[in-house]
């Protein structure tokens, strides 16, 4: 089986602990409860004849009370970067933490999610911008925890990701 | 007071008054005293008045001044009376909220826990170090660190670790591997964090100075259903690379409701200031629109004029207040403004209005009482927006050398709206076509407003103007209609009115 360390990286109250739950235990809680430290989950799956298993590193969201500690980043073979449709401002946070993740472990495979697309109508993240976004190689996935759309696909995505740069 | 500091401070002291005494200043920038509350004389702080500076005697908050975070900690600050306080700074725009939570008790508790948890190192290791020279039974049992949800290991050379005491039910659980304490473990395994830590850990092992410990910060793992939180400690201790893995509870529950408040907080700030946004660009576009649609009306009378000609006019002075470095805000009240310049000329008489030839002398001059007019119409407003009309309105035919009209005031007397709507007002008027005249080419028109620069026009701004060029002609062409047929219609019916009006 091979094993992947994934950082969930993103703002504060972006989704990343409702994504994680959803993806792992298939439920989703609204009230939002803020992630103090980091969470640890596994999720085991199969891809292509393999035996995965994710280590979902959850790290509290990063904001202007709390960095995201470079040492939590060590060993990372990927990162989930997420920002939260209905506000832009977290997309400025997610490039920062890419950056951080970068300088950490080197270009690992990464995609950004942009989740909430249950509430599109307050979205204030674009088409546009996320074409842009795509064009730039961002591999851009819209998510919802809530209902559930395109979670299994954004992490199968990155996981095949990851056997192409590991095979 | 304002509302959300309340909501803060009240959940906060919800949070608190569970277990600890506490104190909440609210001081302003300088650190004067605004408001405070809170178990003020129980914690031993002065009896400060309002308005009073606590500064001095708060000598702690001097390197906090002026805070450039919204939030800052100040994790067991030790007070002149030898009390313990966590001390929370929180900024909001009006003032800064110091809440003191009292820890002495946390402390003393947690330092006497410590103490014997050394002590009882120590004892366990001269027990084993006894037992391994009597050669009898090694395994003593310490419930201490079971009481304190510790578990206690030491690391050895080939990386497995020996769990220095029984660990507690929960920790067995948790980590069930830890049950038979005897053998060799591999926490590292079971817990991808501690696998994390233990490079961190591994320096201060190595550190040859010895006494040096490192926190991990709190990890969260699942415990069947629910959830633990977790922190690990590495410490040398003589030589003995310790790991001591603690189950957090109480303190992790208070500190993440401390950090959901100010999460909340600033989450509840984003949504009421987007709505505030929202229903302010709501505001401006609706009086935008007025402004426009009174504007087009007045200057349907004029044949000169026309309702493209005037959303132009505000564009162009938007470009150039950005450009000069105004805020957003102003920005956009020149725009809204800029259009109203001629509004005067409600009160000419279509005679002189609309006359298709050149005016007499007697004629202009009743012409040349536009700006008058219009500033009469706009004036003793207290909207900063209808003032910069004005402004605009009385100025926008004063020149820079003086001879302009009506007051003929020179160089920055004049308002720095006017000045800007004089280069724009002109600029559009020579490169559009009107029925009497046709259009100037872009750079013939700036060519000849050049021989303008410092007598007809301010030289700053019309070099800014100049450089601006490109983006005024796209402007130019690109709003030869914007304000829509809604507005031409609207000019149709004023003409309609004028038409049926007795007497004209």
């Amino acid at each position: 089986m091979s094993k992947y360390k994934l950082c969930m990286l993103g703002a504060f109250a972006v989704g990343k602990t409702s994504l994680v739950q959803r993806y792992v235990h298939s439920i989703f809680s609204e009230r939002y409860q803020t992630t103090l430290g980091v969470k640890i989950d596994k999720k085991d799956l199969q891809l292509d004849g393999r035996s995965i298993e994710f280590i979902l590193w959850d790290l509290a969201g990063e904001d202007e009370f709390i960095n995201v500690r470079s040492s939590y980043l060590r060993g990372s073979a990927g990162g989930v970067l997420v920002a939260d449709g209905t506000r832009a401002d977290t997309l400025d946070i997610v490039f920062e933490l890419k950056d951080k993740l970068y300088h950490e472990v080197g270009e690992v495979p990464v995609i950004l999610i942009i989740n909430k697309s249950d509430l599109r109508d307050s979205w204030n993240i674009d088409e546009q911008q996320i074409e842009s976004l795509r064009q730039q190689g961002w591999q851009v996935i819209e998510t919802s925890a809530l209902d559930s759309s395109n979670v299994d696909h954004a992490f199968s995505l990155l996981a095949k990701q990851l056997l192409a740069v590991n095979s | 007071m304002s509302a959300y500091p309340e909501t803060v401070v009240d959940k906060i002291l919800q949070v608190t008054l569970r277990s600890n005494k506490f104190a909440y200043l609210a001081i302003d920038a300088d650190g004067k005293l605004v408001s405070q509350g809170g178990e003020i004389a129980a914690m031993g702080l002065p009896s400060w008045k309002l308005g009073e500076s606590v500064l001095e005697q708060a000598l702690f908050l001097s390197g906090y001044l002026p805070m450039t975070r919204d939030y800052e900690f100040i994790e067991a600050f030790e007070a002149a009376d030898d009390s313990i306080v966590d001390i929370h700074l929180f900024r909001d725009q009006q003032q800064i909220w110091v809440i003191l939570v009292d820890k002495t008790g946390d402390m003393e508790w947690e330092s006497s826990a410590r103490q014997s948890a050394n002590e009882l190192r120590l004892l366990k290791q001269q027990v084993l170090q006894r037992a391994a020279d009597d050669d009898s039974d090694p395994h003593t049992q310490f419930d201490f660190f079971e009481s304190l949800n510790m578990m206690a290991l030491r690391a050895n050379d080939d990386g497995s670790f020996e769990c220095l005491e029984p660990v507690s039910d929960r920790f067995k659980r948790l980590y069930p591997e830890s049950a038979p304490s005897s053998h060799a473990l591999h926490p590292q395994e079971r817990f991808p964090f501690v696998e994390n830590f233990l490079v961190d850990a591994a320096e201060v092992w190595a550190d040859a100075t010895g006494d040096r410990r490192i926190r991990s910060g709190p990890w969260v793992e699942r415990d069947g259903d629910s959830e633990v939180a977790l922190e690990a400690i590495a410490l040398n201790w003589k030589g003995n690379k310790l790991l001591f893995l603690e189950v957090l509870d109480e303190s992790y529950r208070l500190n993440q409701s401390f950090l959901q408040i100010g999460r909340e907080g600033v989450l509840l700030n984003r949504v009421l200031e987007d709505e505030v946004r929202k229903q302010t660009r709501e505001i401006r576009a609706r009086e935008e629109e007025i402004a426009l649609r009174l504007v087009c009306a007045a200057d349907s009378r004029d044949d000169g004029e026309t309702g493209s000609h005037i959303r132009r006019l505000g564009l162009y002075s938007e470009l150039i207040a950005q450009h000069l470095g105004w805020n957003d805000a102003d920005a956009e009240e020149i725009r809204i403004a800029a259009p109203m310049h001629d509004i005067g000329k409600i009160g000419i008489p279509d005679h002189i209005l609309k006359k298709p030839g050149q005016l007499t002398d007697s004629e202009f001059d009743i012409m040349k009482l536009h700006p008058e007019i219009g500033a009469r119409i706009l004036s003793n407003s207290e909207t900063p927006l209808v003032q910069m009309a004005r402004d605009i309105c009385l100025g926008h035919h004063e020149k820079w050398d003086g001879s302009g009209y009506p007051r003929g005031l020179a160089g920055e007397q004049i308002p720095i709206s006017a000045r800007i709507v004089a280069i724009v007002d002109v600029f559009d008027a020579l490169i559009h076509k009107r029925v009497y005249k046709r259009e100037m080419p872009v750079e013939k028109a700036i060519d000849l407003m050049l021989e303008g620069r410092g007598s007809h026009f301010d030289p700053q701004l019309l070099d800014l103007f100049v450089r601006l060029k490109e983006k005024m002609t796209e402007i130019a062409f690109d709003y030869s209609n914007p304000i829509g047929d809604d507005l031409s219609r609207a000019a149709s019916i004023i003409d309609d009115i004028h038409l049926l009006r007795p007497g004209d």
